[in-house]
């Protein structure tokens, strides 16, 4: 009954590292799905332009 | 064209931009234009930015790419565009026509395969279509 018990929290504990593991692996990527994707419409947004024709403004690019 | 630049280089922006400049140029009578947005997740100062900016449209002789900055990750184009500012995110590049994004690539690469896509992606939008406003 004792060693038993013992397998169970060994298995226990291989799965809560596991899955803790698995865990901090994913927190480390790269985001997966980051920016708009196919399809999806440009909303409007007023970056600082530096060079080029808007040059000294805010003129959405879109 | 719109080049999001999180942390990427300045090399492999120059490469990108100099790639940019050429598409654009070939592409003149498509109203192809191309833009690269500089995030600036350190949050440098305006004036900061604006020479390093200045400095790589000069030593990369940029003519027709614009080069433009937000005020760092917490500005409100980021959601808007679902970037996540993600310290291993270099780049994310879209590509579009009417507002609408046909092509994206995420930390791309100026090496032969990675201009090959950016080419690849320009190409799709510009072929056959004399009215192409990416």
């Amino acid at each position: 009954m004792m060693k038993r018990t013992m397998g169970v929290l060994a298995l226990a504990l291989v799965a809560g590292v596991a899955w803790g593991g698995f865990g901090m692996s994913r927190a480390f990527e790269p985001p997966s799905k980051t920016g708009l994707e196919k399809g999806q419409h440009l909303p409007p947004f007023s970056p600082q332009h530096v060079t080029g024709a808007d040059r000294g403004t805010t003129t959405c690019p879109v | 064209m719109q080049v999001w630049v999180n942390t990427d280089t300045m090399q492999n922006v120059g490469d990108l931009a100099v790639e940019l400049e050429k598409e654009v140029k070939a592409n003149a009578d498509k109203r192809l234009k191309a833009f690269i947005i500089f995030i600036n997740p350190s949050s440098e100062s305006k004036d900061a930015l604006t020479r390093n900016l200045e400095k790589l449209a000069a030593d990369r002789k940029l003519d027709k790419v614009a080069l433009a900055y937000l005020s760092g990750p917490n500005d409100s184009a980021l959601p808007d565009y679902q970037i996540v500012p993600d310290a291993k995110l270099k780049n994310v590049v879209f590509v579009y026509k009417d507002k609408q994004v046909d092509s994206k690539l995420v930390s791309l690469v100026a090496d032969s395969k990675g201009l090959k896509a950016l080419d690849g992606a320009i190409d799709n939008v510009v072929k056959g279509d004399t009215a192409a406003r990416p």
